[in-house]
């Protein structure tokens, strides 16, 4: 008995050491959230976290901006063996598994996820008032972006503005109204143009007071709000000095990705850097390939895919004596040695016809055919500012003088050619009716903005589908354009098949 | 990784048995800390990787710490006694680190008894019965194959580009899981080890049932939470079955002949999820977007089922075509049946409520037949193995019969609906096919399959004495050689996604370019001295 009295207490005394353990985890080299946010640097950090998701090929690198160009009249399909999940989106034949909702719908969400652990990270740390409030101010402005993405593509949405410490407490939410997403987006938008600052050191990918003004006046477009619309447009024209804003004056500027960092024209940009990438597809982006062109040679880059490809229509009404054609597409290239015609582009890939040129023809440092490049992706620029306010005033039957100076000043711009000016696009003459200004204006935009992921959400908000794609003036004729369903895409299956409550999905699907 | 193993152990003979007891304590800590740094382009190969900073491109280094513990109370209790009893009882209380707080320790006991019956008076009759022996056992084991920090919220590097040049950030990467805890498996065994004719004939027969709680499992989140995946314990399987095993040796001799025979049934069964909800998943590669979920844990279930279309073959010229957003309206289209709406009767129209249970991973039984026969200097071995009733999901056959030009094709492509060859199951080939997780993918992949084969002459030692040689054999072997199977793939035996401690147990009989187990041949000489 004193023997195993003498073994218990050796047994004690070994084990004493170590089985006080608590078994806790103190990872070290891994990032806790509530221990992570000490000082307003930490906060920034966050805050950019954000933007790697919006620089990724699942969103402002190809899935999301692919989608809406080929949604819309501008782009079509080229190459018909690229995978179905575009040419779904582009035929108006979506199924609710579509490759293309499937990744940048998460990614969107990731977007605003970043954002709202940013928020309350920044609500913890909460001092200096004034800087804190800045970065919530720029994660709203984020968080507005993303979802006036989403409510546009999907309508009704799981709408959630608080970081998630437990999924439990959103695997049962219900979608919330389009208006209450977009009255939500407004909250954010206002709270940004209060607490942002005028200026970003010149940047031009993260927002300031102009940027949140100019989202609004784009989101109140969007609803017809046209004096609301007029309103931060206008705010946005009086105060450009302050915020660095004009318009280039060759509009081939704009697409020149060796010219695009902190650009006097943008108001909002992506920025992706040339040849670099990082995991699950951060800073990665085709768009420069997947508009450009097989089988080519250019100075500055070589053989894209031709997928997203405009209807032979686009270019051939399209004046050729606008400049701005020229710097929007690509009608002549290198093909096999020779300059050729755009008849001999892509000649096994069915797109012999002029491509886009506003990513492909000067994308600066890149892997070869355009992939990985050194874009800025322009999501907003002061040229749409000036034509929301002219379509707002005409809206409101405003002052005739002050519509034309906007539209324009767009117009004098675009007889630039290069430093040469020329006659065309000639200045808008007064004594339009509103009907024929709203028609122009459309235009306008269709032509100004082309390709630039504009064209879909003005056809929606317009609602020119049955027009555009079934009409006789059809660039791109779609007969299985069906506007009670076609404005909106099917919410990813695999979201409803984990959470009924997001029912019904969208009409037709 | 430090290990401490500390017990006490106690023996007392009670006169009709003896006791035996063991209890101890033991802790153990893994540190494992990881240091890479990379570089391209090296002015000589000479200095290997004792020169990084000769390389003139400079790649980013990469460094992490992980750190676990467990800690253990244990005590075993074996009693035999009668000469042919023997009961033993154990108990565990372990802790984990790798669990929530709260959550970290769990006991787990079990008890078995054994009984020799051949030992008991009425039994002495029965002379060609050697061994006779009854088991029977319950006991809990815990299951904690998870990697460290899976319960906490955590933020993952992430880069964004400002004014053309990267800055390092971060963003939300994990969220935390307060609860998860040990997965419990509880398993009742019944069986008899039986041995006949002067051990000529071994013969073990069981029969278990095991019942998993809490499964650890990496539960795909709703999207819009902005996470991936969540590692949660979810619900209970049941797993039960027979096992079979014959060892005789039938003929002894000249020649003489062994074999071996076992035969085992298996069935997998979901008791329970949360809320009694599907969980949809896909396991695809992660370039076939748009594939949709292609399987489901469902109640009722086995674990890793198939889950998509019904596929009715080709649309014909003049066929009526069901209507659905993204399925195929014309001649040669794959064609999909209408199971269902929402409210579970046909709707006249294809979507995504008609997607139901199209496979079974799991095999009804499998077996191996084991041989070894001798005669004077020859020895003949061979080993047949195979499975029954299994489906397998061909991912491969997913991406070449898209039939959408993007990739090669199989030969099925040769027999594809065209306006002449209209009496094919094979649809027409079309771009712009949407991939959707079908019948049309899953097989059978019941095999039967020659796993081994050898045969070998052991030349006579009065040969080999002269030259010095204490053993000569000179054999050829066969491995994979012949296999009976109509699976269309490379290899019916599989294997992918099917590694980890989270996908492991619930991708079962995927096959996407599994690597397929070579057909080898070897012929070989063993020389002792």
């Amino acid at each position: 008995m004193k023997k195993i009295f003498l073994l218990s207490l050796i047994l004690v005394a070994l084990t004493a050491t170590q089985s006080c353990t608590d078994l806790v985890e103190e990872p070290v080299g891994l990032l806790a959230p509530e221990a992570f946010f000490q000082s307003v640097a930490d906060v920034e950090t966050a805050v950019l976290g954000s933007y790697a998701y919006i620089a990724s090929e699942q969103f402002y690198g190809r899935k999301l901006v692919l989608s809406l160009q080929l949604r819309s009249d501008m782009c079509d399909i080229g190459d018909r063996n690229t995978p179905g999940r575009r040419q779904q989106v582009n035929d108006f034949n979506m199924d609710s598994n579509n490759g293309m909702i499937t990744a940048f719908w998460p990614r969107a969400y990731q977007i605003i996820g970043a954002a709202n652990a940013a928020i309350a990270g920044a609500e913890q740390v909460g001092e200096p008032a004034g800087q804190i409030n800045e970065l919530i101010a720029e994660s709203r402005f984020i968080r507005a972006f993303a979802y006036y993405h989403l409510v546009r593509v999907f309508g009704d949405i799981p709408y959630i503005d608080f970081a998630i410490d437990d999924p439990e407490s959103v695997s049962a939410i219900g979608k919330t109204p389009e208006s209450e997403v977009y009255t939500n987006i407004i909250a954010d938008l206002e709270f940004a143009k209060t607490n942002l600052p005028d200026e970003q050191d010149g940047l031009r990918t993260r927002p300031t007071k102009g940027t949140a003004a100019a989202y609004l006046s784009s989101v109140h477009m969007t609803l017809s709000n046209w004096q609301d619309a007029y309103n931060e447009a206008k705010y946005v024209i009086d105060n450009s000095g302050t915020f660095g804003y004009r318009l280039m004056d060759d509009f081939a500027t704009l697409w020149d990705a060796t010219q695009h960092d902190g650009l006097a024209e943008h108001i909002f940009a992506v920025d992706f850097a040339g040849n670099l990438s990082g995991p699950n597809n951060q800073n990665t982006d085709w768009m420069a390939p997947i508009t450009g062109i097989r089988s080519v040679t250019l100075p500055n880059v070589n053989a894209g895919w031709s997928v997203s490809v405009p209807a032979f229509s686009v270019y051939d009404t399209w004046d050729a004596r606008d400049y701005r054609r020229r710097a929007s597409m690509i009608d002549s290239a290198f093909v096999d040695g020779e300059w050729s015609g755009y008849e001999l582009f892509a000649p096994n890939h069915g797109s012999p016809r002029p491509h886009i040129g506003k990513y492909f023809r000067n994308p600066g440092t890149h892997r070869g055919d355009g992939g990985r490049s050194d874009n800025n992706y322009v999501a907003f620029r002061y040229a749409e500012v000036l034509l929301i306010a002219a379509e707002a005033l005409n809206e409101l039957g405003g002052s005739e003088g002050e519509l034309l100076g906007y539209l324009n000043e767009i117009r004098a711009r675009a007889r630039n050619w290069n430093g040469a000016m020329t006659d065309f696009p000639a200045d808008v003459a007064a004594g339009l009716s509103q009907g024929e200004m709203r028609d122009l204006i459309m235009e306008e935009r269709r032509l100004e903005l082309a390709f630039e992921f504009k064209r879909w959400y003005d056809i929606k908000r317009r609602d020119m589908g049955v027009e555009v794609f079934n009409g006789p003036n059809s660039l791109e004729p779609h007969p299985t354009f069906d506007p009670t369903r076609d404005y909106y895409f099917p919410i990813p299956q695999d979201e409803i098949d984990r959470n009924e409550n997001l029912l019904p999905q969208n009409p037709g699907y | 990784m430090l290990l401490s193993e500390n017990y006490l152990t106690y023996n007392k003979d009670l006169g009709i048995g003896e006791l035996n007891v063991v209890a101890g304590y033991s802790y153990q800590q893994s540190i494992q800390e990881r240091w890479a740094a990379r570089g391209q382009t090296f002015v000589t190969d000479a200095s290997l990787f004792w020169d990084l900073d000769g390389s003139s491109t400079w790649l980013s280094p990469s460094s992490s710490l992980d750190e676990w513990e467990l800690a253990s109370w244990y005590t075993r209790l074996n009693f035999a006694f009668l000469d042919r009893f023997v009961a033993t009882f154990t108990a565990r209380y372990d802790g984990s680190s790798t669990f929530s707080e709260n959550n970290k320790w769990a006991f787990f006991p079990s008890g078995a008894v054994a009984w020799d019956m051949s030992e008991e008076a009425f039994m002495q009759g029965a002379g060609f019965i050697s061994q006779w022996k009854w088991r029977v056992s319950y006991g809990l084991t815990g299951n904690r194959a998870i990697n460290p920090y899976q319960t906490l919220a955590r933020f993952g590097n992430v880069f964004t580009i400002q004014d053309g040049q990267p800055i390092n950030a971060v963003a939300p990467a994990n969220v935390a899981n307060n609860n998860l805890t040990w997965e419990t498996t509880g398993q009742f065994d019944v069986g008899a080890d039986i041995s006949l004719f002067n051990d000529r004939v071994n013969v073990v027969v069981d029969y278990y049932r095991m019942e998993t709680n809490d499964l650890l499992f990496s539960v795909p989140l709703p999207e819009y939470s902005g996470f991936g995946t969540q590692l949660k314990n979810v619900g209970s399987v049941e797993n039960k079955g027979f096992e079979f095993t014959l060892n005789a040796v039938p003929v002894q001799g000249l020649l003489t002949w062994r074999t071996g025979l076992n035969v085992s049934t298996n069935r997998n069964k979901i008791l329970e999820l949360p809320d009694g909800v599907d969980i949809l998943y896909s396991s695809g590669p992660g370039h076939m977007v748009g594939l949709g979920q292609t399987q489901v844990l469902r109640v009722g279930h086995p674990v890793g089922s198939f889950f998509g279309f019904l596929y009715d073959g080709v649309y014909q010229e003049g066929e009526e075509f069901l209507p659905g957003g993204g399925f195929e309206q014309e001649a040669g289209g794959e064609r999909f049946r209408d199971v269902s709406g929402s409210d579970d009767v046909p709707d006249g129209q294809l979507n995504n409520d008609d997607r139901v249970i199209i496979g079974n991973p799991h095999p009804d039984f499998i077996w191996g037949w084991d041989n070894n026969i001798e005669f004077k200097g020859f020895d003949l071995n061979f080993f047949v193995q195979g499975s029954q009733g299994n489906d397998l999901y061909s991912y491969t056959l997913m991406e070449l019969d898209l039939l959408a030009g993007l990739n090669n094709a199989t030969t099925a492509a040769l027999d594809r609906w065209t306006p002449t060859n209209t009496n094919t199951d094979v649809p027409r080939a079309t771009t712009g096919r949407a991939r959707r997780a079908s019948t049309r993918f899953v097989q059978d992949g019941s095999f039967i399959r020659l796993k081994n084969i050898a045969l070998g002459y052991s030349l006579p030692s009065s040969l080999l004495n002269n030259i010095g040689v204490e053993s000569l054999r000179v054999y050829i072997s066969g491995q994979n050689l012949l296999t009976i199977t109509d699976y269309e793939g490379y290899d019916p035996e599989v294997n992918y996604r099917s590694d980890g401690p989270t996908n492991g147990n619930r991708n079962l009989g995927l096959d996407y370019g599994s690597y397929p187990n070579a057909k080898a041949v070897t012929l070989g000489l063993n020389l002792g001295f």
